[in-house]
C-alpha cells in the first residue's frame, strides 16, 4: 500500500522500460529497504522543510533540532499533552523551599538507551556544564541564567538553588545528557552528536543515524521509562520542495508532513488514505506598530512615523482592520481571530479582554478616534498630523510570507477608507529583520512561535530589551516592568496567571502591536499506516511541532487488515496533472515538428 | 562631409535591405520573429484589453484555484484571480526584465570587449582581468546575492542579471574588434589623424554591430529565463506579476498537490515560446550577418 | 546564468577573446594561465568577505528567533562570531585562517565550513557530472548525426527538439518531470539522493543512489545537451566543407573514414571549450534542480546560507566554485593550446 492506484497500473505497464532506467522497482515505487530496518520493523517518516543546524542538544536552536531532541533526551518536567503545564519527566516529584529559592526534584528510577541507570548526577552534570560552558550554554543558557548552583545530594535528589525566585522553573526544557558519555566529550561546540551512533539517550527514540541535509534515523528507546514506543523506527526526511513533500505522502514515501498551504490541505481531504488534522498552534501573526521609543541608554533610533505614538490612533488603527476577512480570505479558515500574544493553546495564560474593551471591526469608531484625536481629513481625503503633514504608513512585509502578502493588500485598502495611506514594503526576511532590528519602519508583519511558559514572550515586550535583536515590538512601559519582575517570582500558579492577564492588558490598552491572528498547524498523516496520535493541546492540538513527544510517542501503527479495510487512494488530481502534461507535449511536439519543417526547408536553402 | 555621410548612410541601408531579405529566406527565423511579434503586441495590449482589476488581490472575483470554466478561461489563482489574465499582464514584465536585462549586459560587454581590444597596456590588462574574473563567478550566487543586497525592485532584477551575464559578450566583441583593427582601413584612420574615439565609435562600432546584434537577441531569451529562476528562488519583485513569479507562487500555495495545471502550465509555456522566439530570431540574425563579417575580413 | 545558445564562430572567438598571451614559449603560457588563475583566485577571497556582508540579514537574530534569548546570549554569539570586531580585524582573521586553509566555523551549523563543503561536494559532482557527461556524449552524438545527414528529416527534428529544450526553465521542466515519472506513474522517488538512512551493502546503495540520480540527472541534460549539440553540428559542417576534407575524399576515403579521422576530431575541438568553459555555469546553475529534488548538493547549502547570512560558509563556498572554475578554464586554456594546431603557430 505504499503507492498509489495509478502507480500500480501505469507503474506495472513500464516496468519493463523502467528496468533499464532505474533499478529497485520491482515492485513499482517499493522503495529499496534502508539499513537500520530490519524485516518487520514499522518505520514511520516525517517530511520537514526546515531545517536541522546541528543535533547536539546543548548547541541546537531550529526548530525541528529542538523538536527531534525533545525524542532524545527526556527533561526534568514536561510539558502535558492537554494544556502543556508542567508534569513529572525524569523528576517524579519537586518541592520549592519556603523562600522560594531551593528546588528539590526527585530523579526517578530509571534507564538510559544503553542501560545505565539515570541519576541526579546526569542532571548536575547537564546543568553544570551548561552554566560553565559558554558553548554548552547556547540554547539554554536562559533557563539557567538565574541559577546559583546544582548539585546533586545523591542519585536521586537533584538541588536547584537560584539567584531569585523563578516561576518558570518547570517550564524550562534542559535536555538532561548522560555524564558517562558527554564527560568525555571534550569541545561542545565542534561536537556534533553523530560522531557515535547510537546516541545515547533518554527519550522515547534513540538516534542512529544522521545524513547532513538529508534524513535523520531514530529507533524506538527499549529503556524509555513510560515504555517503549509502538513505532520501531523513525526518520526525518529533508524535502526542500514542499510540494515534492506532499506527493511524496501521497506515494507513501513519508507518513506524515506538516506545514501545508491551505490548497495542499484541501486537496489532500479528498485522500482516503490521508488524514488531515487541523491543530490549533502557538503561532500568532501580529503587525507590530514603531513606538519609536528610545533604547534603555536613551539612543534614539531609527525612523518611524512619530503619529504611531499616539494611542487613539493606534486603536484607530486596530477598529480598522476586518479580521473576519482575513480569516476567511487569507487563512482561509485555518486560523482564529487574536487578542495577545499568548495563544489559547495555553488556557493559563492567554487574555481575553471582556467586551466592553474587545476592538472590533468598526471604520465608523476608528474615524470618530481620529477625529476625535485631531487628525483632519485633508483635500484627498488623506488625514494630516500635527504638523499637517499627509499621514502615510510604510508596512513592512517579509516576501516569502505569502498569506502577509496578501493580508497587506486589504489592510492597504481598510486603511485607506479611514484616511491613512499605506506603502507595502514588501521585503526579503533578511531585509525585513534588518529594518526592524534598526526601527526603520512604521508597521511590521511578524508572528512568533510560543513556548509553554510564557516568561520569554513576555520578556521580548520589556524595556531593558528595546533597540536590540529580542525586542518585538520596542515596546516600553514602567508598570509592565515591574509586573513582570513581579510574575517572574510568583511561584503560585494562580497568582501569576492573574499577573501575565494584567500584563497582557495593559499590551492590549496599548496596542503595542495588533495581534491578528493565530494560525493553525495545517498536517496530514497516512492514516492507513498510523492512528492514535495524541494531539496537543489534547482538544483540537496538533501532532508535530509540540512543546513534547507525545504525538510521536503515541502514534499506532496499523496492522495489515485495518489497512486493507481503509478506502483506496484517490488520485484525481494526479491523473489530471498527467493528462494536462501529456497533452502539452503533444502540442509542443506539434510546434518543434513545424519549426523542424520550417529549418529544414531553410537549410536546404542554405546549401 | 555631409556627402560622404550620406553615401555610407545609403550604402548601409541597403546593406541592411539585403540583410533582411536574407532573414526573410530563414523560415525558422520568420517564426522566432512572428510568436515575438505576438507576444510583444499582446504584451503591449494588455492595459487595453485585460481589465486592471483582474490583478487586485481583494477585488478578485473567482474562487481560491478554480479550474478552467467559461468566465476564466485558465482558471484563477490562490487569490481567486484569473490565471489568463496574470498570464497576459506577466509578459510585459518578463519582455521588460528580458529586454534591459541583455541590453545591459550586452552594453556592458560591447564596451569593455572594444575598449580592451583597441587600447594596450596595463588599462586593458586590467578589463580582461576583470572579465576573466566575472567569468569564474558562479553567476548564479553572484546574482542572488546582488538582488539581497539592492532594494527589491525590477531595475534590481535587471541589474543582477545584466553585471553577471556580460563577460561572454565582452570576450567575444574583444575578439571581434581585434579582427577589425587588423584590417588596413582602420590604420589609414589612424595615419589620417583619427582619435580613438573617432576609430572606435565610427568604424568599430559599426562593424561589431552585427554580432552584437545577434548576441543582444540571443541573450534575451537567456536573461528571461535568468528572471524565472530569480523568481523561483524567492528573489522576484515584490508587488509585480511576472511568469517566473507566477510559478513561484504556484508552489507556494501548493498547487502541484492541488493539481492545478492550469496554473502551473501557461507561465512555463509562455516563458518556453518567448525564450524560444528569442533563440530562433536571434540564430537566424546570426547566419545572416556572419556571411558579411566573413566576406569582410 | 545567462547562458547564450553558443555556435562555432563564437565559442572560437570566445577562447581567442580570452587569449592576452599569444605566441612565446609552452611553458610561459602556462606560466601566465596560471598566474591570471591565481590572481582571479585573490580576487574572490577579497570579494568573498566584503560583498557576502554587505547584504542584510543579521545572522543572530536569525539563529535566536526558535529560542528563547536573552541579552547575554546575544552578546555571545557576536563575540563567538566576531561580529563585535570591526570590519577590518574580521577580514584579518579571514586571511589568518585562510591562509592556514582553515574555512572558518559555520554559524548555523556550528561546524569546520571545510567539512560542511566536503559532505556535500561529493553530490554536485555526482549530479552534475552524471549529466556532464550524459549531455556531452548526446549531444555529440546528435550533432555529428546530424550535420552529417544534414538537413534531413533526423536533424530537422534533433535541432528543434533541442532548442525547445533549451528554451525550458530548469526548475519547471524538473517540476514537470517530478510530477509524471515520480508521482504520476512511481518509478522513481521525490526526493534526495538516498532512500532515508541509506542502505545496506555497498551494491545495493549504488543502485539506490543511481535510482534517485536518474530525474535530477535527467532534467539537466535535457536543458544542457543543446548547446553542445548545436556547437558540434555546426562546427561539423564548416569542417565538411574545409578543403582537406574534399581532397580526402578525392583520394578515396571512404566517407565514414573521412568522418570518424578527420571531420569529428577538429570539430570537437570548439565543442570542447565550450564543455569547459560551462562546467561553472553547470555546477552553480544546479541549485534550482537540487531545490525540486531535494538533492543535497553545494549550490543548495550555498543558496540556505544566504537566508542567515552564514559568513563563513558563504565565503567558502564561493572560494570552492570559483576555484574549481578557474581550475577549469586554466585547464581549457592549456589542452587548446596544446591540442589545436592553429593556435600553436600563431
Amino acid at each position: 500500500m505504499r503507492f498509489t492506484t495509478i502507480g500500480k497500473g501505469i507503474g506495472a505497464g513500464v516496468a519493463a522500460a523502467a528496468l533499464v532506467i532505474g533499478p529497485g522497482l520491482a515492485p513499482a515505487g517499493a522503495p529499496a529497504v534502508p539499513a537500520a530496518q530490519a524485516q518487520g520493523e514499522v518505520t514511520m517518516r516525517v517530511a520537514h522543510a526546515q531545517e536541522i543546524d546541528t543535533l547536539n542538544p546543548f548547541t541546537a536552536v531550529f526548530l525541528v533540532s529542538t523538536q527531534i531532541g525533545r525524542l532524545m533526551y527526556e527533561f526534568l518536567t514536561v510539558n502535558s499533552a492537554e494544556s502543556s503545564s508542567p508534569e513529572p519527566g525524569l523528576a517524579e516529584s519537586w518541592e520549592s523551599s519556603e523562600d522560594n529559592l531551593t528546588w528539590t526534584f526527585k530523579i526517578r528510577e530509571a534507564k538510559w538507551s544503553d542501560g545505565q541507570p539515570i541519576t541526579a548526577k546526569d542532571a548536575a552534570f547537564t546543568y553544570n556544564l551548561i552554566m560553565s560552558n559558554e558553548a554548552a550554554a547556547t540554547a539554554n543558557g536562559v533557563a539557567v541564567a538565574n541559577y546559583e548552583s546544582v548539585t546533586a545530594t545523591d542519585d536521586r535528589t537533584l538541588v536547584i538553588k537560584t539567584k531569585t525566585p523563578q516561576a518558570s522553573m518547570l517550564s524550562s526544557e534542559v535536555p538532561i545528557v548522560p555524564e558517562h558519555v558527554w564527560s568525555k566529550v571534550t569541545d561542545i561546540e565542534a561536537f556534533q552528536n553523530t560522531e557515535a551512533f547510537p546516541a545515547v539517550g533518554s527519550g522515547p527514540f534513540v538516534l542512529t543515524g544522521y545524513q547532513q541535509g538529508q534524513s535523520t534515523t531514530l529507533k524506538a528507546n527499549d529503556n524509555f521509562w513510560r515504555g517503549r514506543p509502538k513505532v520501531d523506527v523513525l526518520q526525518w526526511v529533508k524535502y526542500e520542495n514542499a510540494d515534492a513533500a506532499v506527493q511524496g505522502l501521497r506515494k507513501g514515501d513519508v507518513d506524515i508532513a506538516y506545514r501545508l498551504t491551505p490548497a495542499q490541505f484541501d486537496a489532500l481531504k479528498s485522500d482516503g488514505n490521508i488524514t488531515t488534522n487541523d491543530g490549533r498552534n502557538r503561532r500568532f501573526t501580529e503587525i507590530t506598530l514603531n513606538p519609536s521609543n528610545p533604547k534603555p541608554d536613551g539612543t534614539v533610533f531609527g525612523n518611524g512615523n512619530p503619529v504611531l505614538k499616539d494611542v487613539k490612533l493606534r486603536q484607530a488603527l486596530h477598529h480598522a482592520i476586518d479580521v473576519d476577512t482575513i480569516l476567511d480570505k487569507v487563512k482561509q479558515g485555518h486560523a482564529s481571530a487574536a487578542t495577545q500574544i499568548i495563544p489559547p493553546v495555553y488556557p493559563d495564560w492567554t487574555y481575553t479582554p471582556d467586551d466592553s474593551k474587545l476592538r472590533k471591526y468598526d471604520p465608523a469608531k476608528a474615524n470618530a478616534l481620529l477625529d476625535e484625536a485631531g487628525y483632519a481629513r485633508g483635500a484627498d481625503g488623506t488625514r494630516t498630523d500635527k504638523q499637517g503633514q499627509p499621514i502615510n504608513l510604510r508596512l513592512l512585509v517579509t516576501s516569502d510570507r505569502q498569506a502577509d502578502v496578501q493580508s497587506a493588500e486589504y489592510i492597504k485598502e481598510w486603511f485607506g477608507e479611514i484616511g491613512i495611506g499605506v506603502t507595502v514594503d514588501t521585503k526579503s526576511s533578511n531585509e525585513s529583520s534588518d529594518d526592524q532590528n534598526a526601527g526603520n519602519f512604521d508597521m511590521a508583519f511578524t508572528g512568533w512561535s510560543v513556548g509553554p511558559d510564557p516568561d520569554s514572550m513576555l520578556a521580548q515586550q520589556t524595556c531593558k530589551v528595546v533597540g536590540t535583536e529580542l525586542s518585538d515590538s520596542n515596546f516600553c512601559n514602567a508598570e509592565y516592568d515591574a509586573l513582570y519582575a513581579q510574575q517572574l517570582a510568583e511561584l503560585d500558579r494562580e497568582k501569576r496567571k492573574e499577573l501575565v492577564q494584567r500584563m497582557q492588558e495593559i499590551l492590549y490598552d496599548n496596542v503595542s502591536a495588533i495581534v491578528l491572528t493565530y494560525d493553525n498547524e495545517l498536517e496530514a498523516y497516512r492514516s492507513d499506516r498510523f492512528t492514535g496520535f495524541q494531539k496537543q493541546p489534547a482538544d483540537g492540538g496538533v501532532i508535530t511541532g509540540q512543546n513534547g513527544y507525545w504525538g510521536y510517542y503515541s502514534a499506532n501503527p496499523v496492522t495489515a487488515d485495518e489497512a486493507a479495510d481503509a478506502g483506496e487512494g484517490d488520485s484525481n488530481n494526479t491523473v489530471l496533472i498527467v493528462g494536462g502534461i501529456v497533452t502539452t507535449v503533444a502540442a509542443l511536439a506539434v510546434v518543434a515538428l513545424l519549426v523542424s519543417r520550417r529549418r529544414g526547408a531553410n537549410a536546404d536553402e542554405r546549401e | 562631409m555631409t556627402t560622404t555621410g550620406s553615401i555610407v548612410w545609403a550604402r548601409r541601408r541597403a546593406a541592411l535591405g539585403a540583410s533582411w531579405k536574407l532573414f526573410a529566406a530563414n523560415r525558422s527565423g520568420l517564426v522566432g520573429l512572428g510568436m515575438l511579434g505576438v507576444v510583444l503586441v499582446l504584451a503591449l495590449l494588455a492595459p487595453l484589453l485585460v481589465p486592471a482589476d483582474s490583478l487586485s488581490v481583494t477585488r478578485s472575483t473567482g474562487g481560491v484555484l478554480e479550474p478552467p470554466s467559461g468566465e476564466f478561461w485558465l482558471g484563477t489563482d490562490e487569490n481567486g484571480r484569473s490565471v489568463l489574465a496574470l498570464t497576459w499582464y506577466g509578459a510585459r514584465v518578463s519582455l521588460l526584465v528580458g529586454i534591459a536585462a541583455a541590453l545591459l549586459s550586452v552594453g556592458i560587454g560591447t564596451v569593455v570587449g572594444m575598449l580592451a581590444a583597441h587600447f594596450r597596456g596595463w588599462g586593458s590588462a586590467l578589463l580582461l582581468r576583470v572579465t576573466d574574473f566575472f567569468l569564474v563567478l558562479p553567476s548564479l550566487v553572484l546574482a542572488i546575492v546582488l538582488s539581497t543586497v539592492l532594494a527589491r525592485g525590477l531595475w534590481t532584477i535587471v541589474l543582477a542579471i545584466g553585471v553577471t551575464s556580460w563577460p561572454s559578450t565582452a570576450r567575444l566583441v574583444r575578439a571581434q574588434t581585434l579582427t577589425i583593427e587588423a584590417r588596413p582601413y582602420i590604420e589609414r584612420a589612424h595615419v589620417l589623424g583619427g582619435g580613438h574615439a573617432h576609430i572606435l565609435l565610427r568604424h568599430v562600432l559599426p562593424a561589431v554591430f552585427p554580432l552584437v546584434l545577434a548576441n543582444t537577441t540571443l541573450t534575451v531569451g537567456s536573461a528571461i529565463i535568468s528572471e524565472s529562476t530569480l523568481a523561483f528562488l524567492g528573489l522576484g519583485a515584490p508587488g509585480t506579476v511576472s511568469w517566473g513569479g507566477m510559478l513561484k507562487a504556484a508552489l507556494d500555495t501548493g498547487a502541484v498537490t492541488a493539481g492545478a495545471w492550469w496554473y502551473l502550465l501557461p507561465p512555463g509555456l509562455a516563458i518556453v515560446v518567448v525564450v524560444l522566439g528569442f533563440t530562433l530570431a536571434g540564430r537566424a540574425l546570426e547566419t545572416v550577418l556572419n556571411p558579411n563579417l566573413r566576406s569582410r575580413r | 546564468m545567462v547562458d547564450v545558445l553558443t555556435t562555432t564562430d563564437s565559442a572560437a572567438d570566445l577562447k581567442r577573446g580570452g587569449g592576452g598571451v599569444r605566441g612565446g614559449s609552452t611553458l610561459r603560457f602556462v606560466a601566465a594561465k596560471i598566474g591570471g588563475g591565481l590572481v582571479s583566485l585573490v580576487m574572490v577571497v577579497v570579494l568573498g568577505f566584503f560583498l557576502f556582508r554587505a547584504m542584510p540579514g543579521n545572522p543572530v537574530r536569525s539563529l535566536i528567533q526558535d529560542r528563547p534569548g536573552d541579552l547575554a546570549q546575544v552578546e555571545r554569539l557576536k563575540r563567538e562570531w566576531s561580529l563585535d570586531k570591526s570590519l577590518f580585524a574580521q577580514f584579518l582573521d579571514y586571511l589568518a585562517d585562510l591562509a592556514h586553509g582553515d574555512l572558518g566555523t559555520s554559524f548555523k551549523y556550528r561546524q569546520p565550513v571545510t567539512d560542511l563543503i566536503w559532505d556535500r561536494v561529493g553530490a554536485t559532482v555526482l549530479l552534475t557530472g552524471t549529466a556532464l557527461v550524459l549531455s556531452v556524449a548526446l549531444g555529440i552524438w546528435l550533432g555529428t548525426r546530424a550535420a552529417w545527414r544534414h538537413g534531413s528529416r533526423f536533424d530537422q527534428l534533433s535541432t528543434a527538439t533541442a532548442l525547445v529544450l533549451w528554451s525550458v526553465p530548469t526548475f519547471w521542466l524538473g517540476l514537470i518531470v517530478l510530477i509524471v515519472f515520480a508521482v504520476g506513474l512511481d518509478m522513481f522517488p521525490t526526493a534526495g539522493m538516498t532512500s532515508p538512512g541509506g542502505v545496506d551493502g555497498f551494491f545495493a546503495s549504488v543502485l539506490d543512489t543511481g535510482h534517485h540520480l536518474v530525474l535530477p540527472a535527467l532534467t539537466m541534460v535535457a536543458v544542457v545537451y543543446a548547446q553542445y549539440l548545436m556547437v558540434m553540428r555546426s562546427s561539423l559542417l564548416e569542417e565538411m566543407n574545409a578543403d582537406y576534407l574534399t581532397t580526402a575524399r578525392a583520394k578515396g576515403l571512404r566517407d565514414d573514414l573521412v568522418r570518424s579521422r578527420h571531420a569529428v576530431p577538429n570539430a570537437l575541438l570548439p565543442t570542447v571549450t565550450i564543455i569547459f568553459l560551462h562546467i561553472g555555469f553547470l555546477i552553480s546553475g544546479a541549485v534550482t534542480v537540487e531545490k525540486v529534488f531535494s538533492w543535497p548538493g553545494l549550490g543548495l547549502l550555498t543558496y540556505e546560507a544566504i537566508q542567515v547570512p552564514d559568513y563563513p560558509l558563504l565565503q567558502g563556498s564561493l572560494i570552492v566554485l570559483a576555484g574549481a572554475v578557474i581550475v577549469m578554464n586554466v585547464f581549457a586554456d592549456i589542452i587548446y593550446r596544446l591540442i589545436d594546431p592553429r593556435v600553436r603557430t600563431s
